[in-house]
């Protein structure tokens, strides 16, 4: 059985038996569900804010007609209505009314969340709406001056001559948009067309949490071996490549389970509770151009530079308070294609874009990202290369730095790790 | 037959310190040899050195008839200086892992750790996790994990430190065993009594430099003997005797004693006739040999410090 096989094996059974690794298999799934359902299920806990509709306009009934346009939308109706309308007793002129609805508004428990009042003539009317603070019931807001201008609107046309039954033929006009795109030449299906996205975006912030996971599990692993004096037993026991490739190795492989267990719930997730044909055409989009290909060579990359270099950076440290001052660097630069994987997938092709997925510590995340929009061949195959070529010199530094770190007992230093490079020897 | 281990003008430099300068030295096949001096003497980068850990700056060696460690690894058995095992391990596993890092299969490194751990009386202990031993346990452990593929060339960077009494014996034993069965053990120890029970040969290490290489008898025939009077003797007439270099009193001995350090190749004899001859009040006395410690103050002029 050789070294780099014993080193991956003691590194992959050592984690996955502890119950941190089956906690953090967990959270994964569970934070892409807060994360997918979170906001959704947040707005839903709250009751519906109360709206009262206050006409102090002259009178030609616009409070009346403003509530009726209100409550015929579709987002004030069903079990989680935008608001929902409540009388609010207010009496005399505008500025009493206003006081009213201020220490209303200003008790919690109080009958109304927000209000609106109408003022001045039918044709120029003016319409304040009352909330508790300015940034409440935003929603609330837009829908209230949606249904001021909507009224308005067939005020003028009303006024202009037009006929009552045309006036409603016109407010219930509606163009059918029916959507087709160049790939796929249908339409219909919706589905057909953002599944590569919806894939291509999913793999890349796997492929990102992936490399972070395994870092992370990389780093602990390393600076246990330093501090505890084993990663000197172990380099009279194999060579540096020995030591670095079995780590980077287990690592992997326990990356790769984490990746199939995922990949599994997600199957399982999808084909029970997904409406129908959804699972089916995520599957095409995963696959759609060799994408799970590119996938896993970008992965391979990506991973096998970012682990060297925190495997590198942990043979320096025996704490993890030592590590951070260079593994927060390197988290900086892991956030950056974080930033952009979002514009990736939906302006694939922006020349920012198409630049940044050629340097090679951002190509695994971003070209991954990219692979909905079916990018050249030449582009995906020449960045693959240069990543592959920046990661074997990463490796080749890292060993370097990697040996170096595991038999020194100085202090770490930015300026001591960088000058591994140009050191004679270790 | 070709030396175990042989160093020539072996040296390191790091910056403007000079940690090795210039040591040559051999040992046997199948012999105990002794590493010693005082800390911070060039022991452990001198190992270093050996085991491909560090590489010299200058001069050469030669380990199991090849020039470097690391092409004789599998035939090698190390414990460092400071010891450590992953906390979670239990030792069983631990002296698998490391014997199949050396080319043991599984099922052979397994029988032959519980033996060695029912030898050490690990025993009960063989799976617990390591962080749930005691430092000697531990210690041993680490041992164990170190010499369980039955390895040609032992080398243990100052194994008795952090031992009690007890388990500084067990070691002892262990270290005897191994060489009974054929492999070569070099230690480094900074402590003499655990190279003068074991080594056959040794080395001293004083500053860098090797300062003395020989048998334990050579090492202490490079210190002076002593002569130890009880009575009134005036110590300026003792101090006068044939050989006698140095006169030291025995504060609050009854009857008055004085300590005589004789020169390089005096005899106790000479020193006692004349003082008889010259009618001294001699009412007791003792020859004292040299131990490996009073050679090692004289060789490492620690004394003179």
């Amino acid at each position: 059985m050789s070294r780099l096989w014993l080193i991956a094996k003691r590194e992959y059974l050592s984690y996955l038996r502890t119950p941190g690794f089956w906690l953090s298999l967990m959270i994964g799934p569970i934070a892409g569900l807060i994360g997918g359902f979170g906001p959704t299920f947040l707005e839903h806990s709250a009751p519906a804010p109360r709206l009262a509709v206050i006409d102090l306009a002259a009178p030609t009934g616009a409070g009346a007609r403003l509530q009726a346009i209100l409550t015929a939308r579709p987002d004030f109706k069903g079990q989680h209505p935008t608001a929902v309308i409540r009388p609010f007793p207010a009496q005399g002129d505008l500025a009493a009314v206003e006081a009213q609805l201020k220490r209303s508004l200003s008790d919690p428990n109080g009958p109304i969340d927000a209000a609106v009042v109408l003022t001045g003539a039918a044709d120029h009317p003016e319409v304040r709406f009352w909330s508790r603070d300015v940034a409440d019931n935003r929603e609330v807001q837009s829908a209230v001056a949606d249904a001021a201008s909507t009224d308005l609107r067939l005020n003028r046309l009303k006024a202009s001559g037009i006929s009552p039954a045309l006036l409603a033929s016109i407010e219930t006009a509606k163009a059918e948009v029916v959507r087709f795109s160049a790939k796929h030449g249908k339409s219909g299906k919706a589905m057909h067309d953002i599944a590569p996205t919806l894939a291509a975006f999913g793999m890349a912030f796997l492929l990102w949490m992936l490399v972070v996971t395994g870092a992370g599990i990389l780093l602990n692993s390393v600076i246990e071996e330093k501090s505890n004096r084993i990663l000197e037993l172990l380099m009279t026991s194999a060579s540096t490549v020995e030591i670095l490739a079995g780590k980077i190795a287990g690592v992997a492989m326990l990356a790769l389970t984490v990746m199939a267990l995922w990949a599994g719930m997600g199957l399982y997730a999808l084909n029970h509770y997904a409406p129908p044909g959804i699972a089916d055409e995520l599957m095409k989009g995963l696959t759609a151009n060799h994408a799970e290909v590119w996938f896993l060579a970008f992965f391979g990359g990506g991973y096998l530079m970012y682990a060297a270099i925190v495997a590198a950076i942990g043979a320096f440290c025996e704490t993890p308070r030592e590590a951070q001052t260079l593994f927060g660097p390197l988290m900086i630069v892991l956030t950056i294609p974080m930033i952009f994987m979002s514009s990736a997938i939906r302006h694939p092709e922006l020349p920012m874009l198409r630049l940044m997925s050629w340097l090679p510590p951002f190509t695994p995340f971003l070209m991954t990202a990219r692979l909905a929009s079916n990018p050249p061949l030449w582009e995906l195959g020449g960045s693959l290369v240069l990543m592959a070529a920046f990661a074997a010199g990463v490796v080749w530094f890292s060993g370097r730095a990697f040996r170096a770190g595991a038999l020194s007992t100085a202090k770490l230093t930015p300026a001591g790790f960088l000058g591994v490079l140009v050191r004679k020897e270790a | 037959m070709s030396p175990a281990l042989a160093l020539e003008g072996l040296s390191k430099r790091y910056g403007a310190l000079d940690a090795v300068r210039d040591v040559s030295f051999e040992v046997r096949p199948g012999e105990i040899f002794g590493f010693l001096g005082p800390n911070g003497a060039g022991k452990t980068t001198t190992l270093r050195m050996v085991l491909d850990l560090v590489q010299p700056t200058s001069g050469r060696l030669s380990i199991l008839g090849r020039e470097s460690a690391s092409a004789v690894r599998n035939r090698i058995g190390f414990l460092p200086e400071e010891r450590g095992l992953y906390r979670r391990m239990t030792p069983i596993d631990a002296i698998v892992f490391f014997a199949g890092l050396k080319g043991v299969r599984p099922a052979v490194a397994r029988k032959r750790g519980l033996d060695m751990l029912e030898a050490q009386g690990l025993a009960a202990a063989a799976t617990r996790p390591m962080k749930a031993l005691s430092k000697g346990m531990a210690q041993k452990v680490q041992l164990i994990c170190a010499v369980a593929h039955a390895p040609e060339l032992v080398i243990l960077d100052e194994p008795f430190s952090g031992l009690d009494p007890v388990n500084q014996q067990g070691l002892e034993q262990l270290i005897r065993d191994l060489a009974a069965r054929g492999a070569t053990v070099v230690f480094s120890t900074h402590v003499m009594a655990h190279a003068e029970r074991l080594c056959e040969r040794l080395v001293l290490m004083a500053r860098g430099r090797k300062a003395f290489e020989g048998t334990v008898a050579q090492a202490r025939a490079e210190a002076p003997r002593a002569l130890i009077l009880d009575g009134a003797i005036p110590p300026e007439a003792a101090a006068a005797l044939p050989g006698v270099t140095g006169v030291q009193s025995a504060p609050g001995a009854e009857p008055p004693r004085l300590i005589l350090t004789l020169a390089k190749g005096a005899r106790p004899a000479d020193a006692l006739r004349a003082a008889f001859a010259q009618g001294l009040d001699v009412q007791g006395f003792e020859a004292r040999e040299p131990s490996l410690h009073d050679a090692f103050i004289i060789l490492t002029g620690e004394g003179r410090a």
